[in-house]
């Protein structure tokens, strides 16, 4: 019997974890010009976060001292989830914060190459974190279990049962999105997210008037970094296991193409391309047409398609319409209000009289 | 700004909307027609970008002839076959298990390597849904469970490589790998093996990551342990790659003064026709010739089967089959027959008759006795082959490794 409830909390939770991604990198390239080509370490940051935290403390909560990566272990986590759904819960919560604050921490200490290097070998430099990190962790055991992997990272809505626990995990990643995409475009609109911008279209003017152009990019790369932290967190719960290999450089530039795709500086075209995405992730399925009783028979693997239809995306929005589906719009300040009503301000008195204005008198 | 939207997703919806109109069949029941989907979980990209789809057409031709066995004897029973691409991480593992899972798929012929049968694992054995795994081969995955295993896991093949090494007079063993779990569980076991009684052997390892295309330094890494161990008779090389990276690494190879003046053996995933000319340079093959390059493919001697898969394979694909088609070939063999055999479409009742399937089964890699975790029980043996030139380049099969006596009988 095919089961509709999954498609709808599949695309979900998967546009919940995209939107966040692409807001992430929205903020750090659209809005102060930092293309953060690492941003799959920031990623991998929060899951690998994520899934030590449920491994080790519910190993040091039933005492369980074998190895964590093998299957007993991870049946053995999955039926304390369903026992201790309170726990859970808690270990969730503490796992986005946690995530959050590691993801910042290292955000800030990737601004440090940007006070050197700029361009092409600013990019290499981050991205070549993203496959460092994915070497050392799938090298190093202890962290994600090496080549295998760690798997039996339990849901924490377990408890309520498989459909009904992805149906409230789906909730919650919509929730938190909507919490991030408010967060954003408040930051966005704000002093800071003008000081941003300024950085972005001329960093020689924005630090000749005055700004701290390098703590402005690290506080950028720490709020992006938090963000993409929390996606992985999320990532590592709904599909339940955590992997070094899993986290591959593709994955920025899948980012990178939602924020292109979507626009660049523009917060809702960052969402466009996060939900872009996303439909292309299941109607590039056979299953996605089984669920709904359909047959597909292509002359070729429809896994394909996926690959192309990205592609192809990316060639006719970077030819046709290279700001993207939604372009960036302008910042919306009081300001900008009164500019366009050709009203005073808010707060503001009656306009003032020459006699009112000071010097010399008579 | 709205209109582009709603432009852009009309578009979308039409494309792929109209797509799937035209395409789909509706299937009407026709004569009380049934109907079983068989999920098949085989990673087409990522790292299996060049040796999936091998697999998964191997799998998609036991589908087609089971197909048509049951068509030409006039019975109501159709296999519906889904494909998902899981893309080699565990995570795609998950989603494309729970896309099935979802489509109704009660029988799965994947995934592909351990890490992902270990991501899907939990799931399957909750919702009873059997799993085929044509090429895990970690041991740390032996469980009671719903998945099946029909590889032998790499500890015998590494016993087997010892074996062989100690046969040939070789004492010292440079080994290059894919750094994945394939790989790096080969190379671990083998090395482990190899130092330790009776082999007493010394071995290092070069690991090399798989989405690198340039193995140049890996190989000048290999080329300096192999002169570091003196370069000489007892010195041999064991490589453990994949057609793209394989190929990359003997060309540099063969340019190697060093890596050319010794032996070199392979895993069973290098023998493949696309590591002899007319698919590979010729200097390729002619360096596998004169290196004696010799490995190990688990599957008995003088198999029919194995001959008519070849065939099948071959006139169906006009190429023939990596060594891991063989066992998908054999998974999906195993999967339906158990459908068949439990009588109805239930994870519980399939898993049940898994065992007793495999019993009486030999495919095209040989008798498919399960233990009782459903891993292989390797209970024969495995053919040695080298590389060869009577006339054209063939891997030619010279002996039987056998597992119960840890002994090769050449032919």
């Amino acid at each position: 019997m095919a089961d509709l409830l999954f498609l709808y909390t599949s695309i979900a939770t998967l546009f919940g974890i995209y939107a966040i991604l692409a807001l992430s990198f929205n903020l750090e390239y659209g809005y102060s010009g930092q293309p953060n080509l690492g941003k799959v370490f920031f990623f991998s940051v929060g899951a690998y976060v994520a899934g030590a935290l449920v491994a080790h403390s519910i190993a040091a909560l039933t005492g369980y001292r074998q190895n964590l990566f093998t299957a007993q272990a991870a049946s053995a986590r999955l039926l304390f989830a369903t026992a201790n759904p309170g726990a859970m819960l808690g270990l969730f919560l503490a796992a986005l914060v946690l995530a959050a604050i590691a993801g910042a921490l290292f955000g800030v200490l990737a601004s440090y190459p940007a006070l050197r290097l700029r361009g092409d070998f600013l990019a290499i430099v981050r991205s070549a974190v993203g496959e460092v990190s994915l070497v050392f962790v799938r090298t190093y055991e202890p962290i994600a279990g090496g080549n295998i992997g760690l798997g039996g990272v339990p849901s924490p809505f377990g408890f309520l049962g498989d459909r009904t626990g992805r149906a409230a995990f789906s909730v919650v990643a919509l929730g938190l999105a909507l919490l991030v995409f408010l967060y954003v475009e408040r930051l966005s609109n704000s002093p800071l997210g003008r000081m941003l911008k300024s950085v972005r279209d001329d960093e020689l003017v924005a630090n000749v008037l005055g700004k701290r152009t390098p703590w402005v990019k690290a506080q950028v790369l720490a709020v992006g970094g938090g963000m993409a932290a929390l996606a992985g967190v999320l990532w590592s719960f709904w599909y339940q296991t955590v992997a070094a290999d899993d986290f591959i450089p593709q994955t920025t530039f899948l980012v990178v193409a939602m924020v292109l795709l979507g626009g660049a500086g523009n917060h809702r075209g960052a969402l466009l391309g996060a939900i872009v995405m996303t439909l292309l992730d299941h109607v590039t399925r056979a299953s996605f047409y089984a669920i709904l009783g359909l047959t597909i028979d292509l002359p070729f693997d429809i896994n394909y398609l996926r690959y192309i239809v990205i592609g192809l995306l990316m060639i006719l929005i970077l030819r046709f319409r290279p700001e993207g589906l939604l372009p960036e719009r302008p910042v919306k300040t009081p300001a900008l209000g009164v500019a366009d009503a050709g009203a005073p301000p808010p707060g503001a008195g009656p306009p003032l009289a020459e006699s009112d204005v000071g010097g010399p008198q008579g | 700004m709205w209109k582009v939207v709603a432009v852009v997703f009309i578009i979308l919806t039409v494309v792929f909307g109209g797509t799937a109109a035209y395409f789909a069949v509706q299937q009407p029941p026709a004569g009380g027609r049934i109907t079983y989907l068989i999920g098949v979980e085989i990673a087409i990209s990522g790292t299996y970008a060049t040796d999936g789809p091998l697999r998964r057409d191997g799998a998609f031709l036991a589908i087609d002839q089971m197909n048509a066995q049951l068509n030409a004897s006039g019975s109501p029973v159709f296999f519906q076959r889904i494909h998902e691409d899981s893309g080699g991480t565990t995570t795609g593992a998950t989603a494309s298990f729970n896309a099935l899972r979802a489509a109704g798929v009660q029988v799965i012929v994947g995934p592909l390597s351990s890490g992902e049968v270990g991501a899907i694992m939990p799931a399957a054995n909750d919702n009873h849904v059997v799993a085929i795994s044509p090429s895990s081969t970690a041991a740390s995955l032996a469980a009671d469970d719903y998945v099946f295993r029909v590889a032998p896991s790499d500890g015998l093949q590494a016993r087997a490589i010892a074996n062989l090494f100690s046969t040939q007079g070789i004492t010292k063993v440079g080994i290059i790998a894919r750094d994945d779990d394939y790989g790096r569980g080969l190379a671990n076991l083998t090395k482990s093996i190899f130092e330790a009684a009776p082999y007493s052997g010394q071995a290092t390892k070069v690991m090399y990551s798989t989405s690198s295309t340039n193995h140049a330094i890996e190989v000048g890494l290999l080329s300096q342990a192999i002169a570091d161990f003196g370069a000489d008779a007892q010195t041999a090389v064991m490589i453990v790659a994949f057609e793209t990276d394989g190929i990359d690494i003997l060309n540099l190879a063969s340019q190697d003064a060093t890596l050319s003046s010794v032996r070199w053996f392979g895993s069973e995933s290098m023998r493949r026709s696309a590591f002899l000319p007319p698919a590979a340079p010729t200097a390729i093959g002619d360096f596998l010739v004169a290196r004696n390059l010799t490995g190990f493919f688990a599957t008995a001697p003088s198999n029919p089967v194995r001959t008519a898969f070849e065939t099948d394979y071959n006139a169906k694909y006009g190429r023939a089959p990596s060594a891991y088609a063989y066992y998908a070939y054999d998974a999906a063999w195993i999967a339906m027959l158990s459908v068949l055999r439990a009588g109805r479409y239930d994870g519980a009742a399939i898993r049940a008759m898994v065992p007793l399937v495999g019993e009486q089964y030999i495919g095209a890699s040989g008798h498919k006795v399960f233990d009782q975790y459903g891993d292989f029980a390797l209970t024969g043996g495995y053919r040695v082959w080298h590389v060869t030139q009577p006339s054209g380049y063939e891997f030619s099969e010279v002996g039987t490794w056998f597992y119960l006596t840890d002994s090769i009988v050449w032919d």
